[in-house]
């Protein structure tokens, strides 16, 4: 059965989704992500755009505050269970490879 | 605050060719204000001090085709989002989003990828499928016209602007087809780098064709081996502009203002063409004194080679063939009498009489000399020793020489 569109999150919307569990704004989510993957992921304005309205469309976040042009949201708990669930999902991939990926290194 | 105008026919694509010509326009003083238009785009500036600015193109795919300026919330979401960035919000044009900076940006809008590739290429699509849909449509209509237009019974069709404008719109629909090439080849084969010169050229091709376009299907409207004379004209001027301005690689005013003023000339010629036709015609019409070597006194259709299905046109005022039918009579008291005068429009329908009489076995080697058509006002008469023929439309009848005397004397008082 095919998956859907969201059921496995690409590595900018992982990460966007992990710079909402705290409220941020759009700077604020680049500025994070650029942060914790030291510089390797940089999320666009154009790209990040795109994967709000989907999040905001499917209630994975909401938007909680507007200040003039900025506004900032968070991740509601659709969205966390599905960070959670793909958490999890990359966890039991790095676990179940470990045996003979451990190997290769 | 002055403005200008500029066209470029530029796609979404192309943005960083874009970007480089307004960042050229703004350091010699012109900000962009305004873009319009479909695949044809007005460049609209104001002048402002000339300084070092960056423009990025960026685009969303949710905007409305038919209304470009009308905005939904999200777009404005998608405006703030970016301006957080530190970007300023110049003007949008469909799904095309420009904005600029002061400043190199760091964080571009957005990142070159197959993920934006494939988003253009939907955008794209939906922008050249629309514009590919009305050329199909022309294409479908001119040629639906040309199936069942009237003029396909015409014998000659000289002068036919109901041709020249279906033959137009194909072309024109050809025309629209042909802007979305570009995007196609975009599609397969995508460059690394657009060059700004490329589009201005493809830009300067595609108004010309249009304009040249334009001026055939008004031409088309007074008579056709004219127009095609002057659309000769029209491109062996923009060859010869194209060619100057290719080598210079550069798109200067002069070279602008030379085919802009051409093109005004070509179309005040085309303007005065049916009064230039008119003279022409009427001299070598007047000057003409045909001598036949065939002749008798009743034609009928058939030595003319056309038959009652093929003289629809004939009968018709201001048709391919005739210029007028006048119907009338004589006002005569004595004799009492109703004649016609045709009044042929053009040269070959002259020839054609003419070509139809001497090929015909109407008359002996011996009459040569006796049967002559005389040419008054485009009125043609045969005569057979003081035994007129006028050609008409029903008939060809019979006068007595004081008939065509009498009708002679109409036509000079005409």
């Amino acid at each position: 059965m095919p998956r859907k569109q969201l059921d496995t999150l690409t590595e900018p919307m992982y990460y966007t989704l992990v710079a909402l569990l705290t409220p941020r704004c759009g700077i604020e989510i680049t500025e994070f992500v650029l942060d914790i993957t030291k510089g390797r992921v940089r999320l666009v304005p154009g790209t990040l755009y795109t994967m709000l309205s989907k999040f905001e469309s499917e209630k994975m976040i909401v938007e909680t505050q507007v200040d003039g042009r900025k506004r900032t949201y968070e991740i509601t708990d659709k969205g966390k269970g599905m960070l959670l669930e793909e958490y999890k999902r990359l966890k039991d991939m790095m676990e179940e490879g470990k045996p003979w990926m451990e190997a290769l290194l | 605050m002055k403005t200008k105008r500029k066209t470029l026919n530029f796609f979404l694509y192309e943005h960083q060719a874009l970007q480089e010509y307004l960042e050229n326009m703004a350091e010699e003083g012109w900000m962009i204000e305004r873009i319009s238009g479909g695949l044809m785009k007005i460049l609209t500036f104001v002048s402002c001090t000339p300084k070092k600015y960056y423009f990025h193109l960026d685009f969303i795919s949710n905007y409305s085709f038919w209304f470009p300026q009308v905005e939904n919330k999200e777009v404005f979401k998608y405006r703030a989002l970016v301006e957080e960035y530190g970007y300023t919000f110049i003007l949008n044009q469909g799904p095309l989003q420009l904005f600029m900076s002061e400043e190199k940006m760091d964080i571009p809008i957005r990142e070159q990828s197959e993920e934006t590739k494939k988003e253009l290429c939907k955008i794209s699509i939906k922008e050249v499928g629309m514009w590919m849909i009305f050329g199909i449509l022309w294409i479908f209509m001119g040629i639906s016209s040309f199936l069942n237009g009237k003029y396909q019974d015409a014998y000659v069709w000289t002068g036919n602007a109901t041709l020249v404008l279906d033959v137009s719109r194909c072309v024109l629909g050809l025309l629209y087809i042909s802007f979305s090439f570009p995007v196609f080849a975009w599609m397969i084969h995508e460059k690394k780098r657009y060059s700004l010169w490329r589009i201005q050229l493809r830009t300067y091709l595609q108004n010309l064709s249009l304009c040249c376009l334009i001026v055939l299907m008004l031409g088309g409207l007074f008579n056709l081996s004219f127009a095609l004379i002057l659309l000769y004209i029209i491109l062996a001027v923009s060859i010869i502009n194209m060619s100057i301005t290719y080598t210079a690689k550069r798109f200067d005013k002069t070279y602008k203002r030379i085919a802009i003023i051409a093109l005004l000339v070509v179309g005040m010629i085309m303007g005065g063409n049916k009064l230039i036709e008119k003279s022409v015609q009427s001299s070598m019409l007047n000057s003409s004194e045909y001598i036949l070597t065939e002749g008798k006194s009743v034609i009928p259709y058939d030595y003319l080679g056309w038959d009652e299905n093929q003289t629809v046109d004939i009968r018709t005022q201001n048709s391919e063939f005739l210029k007028e039918v006048d119907y009338s009579y004589s006002e005569n008291e004595d004799e009492y009498f109703s004649y016609q005068i045709v009044t042929v429009k053009n040269t070959p329908l002259h020839k054609l009489i003419m070509q139809s009489l001497t090929t015909k076995d109407l008359i002996s080697e011996k009459e040569i000399g006796k049967y002559k058509v005389y040419v008054q006002e485009y009125c043609v008469l045969v005569r057979n020793q003081g035994t007129y023929i006028s050609f008409s439309a029903d008939q060809y009848k019979e006068f007595s020489s004081l008939q065509l005397d009498y009708i002679f004397d109409q036509i000079d008082a005409m």
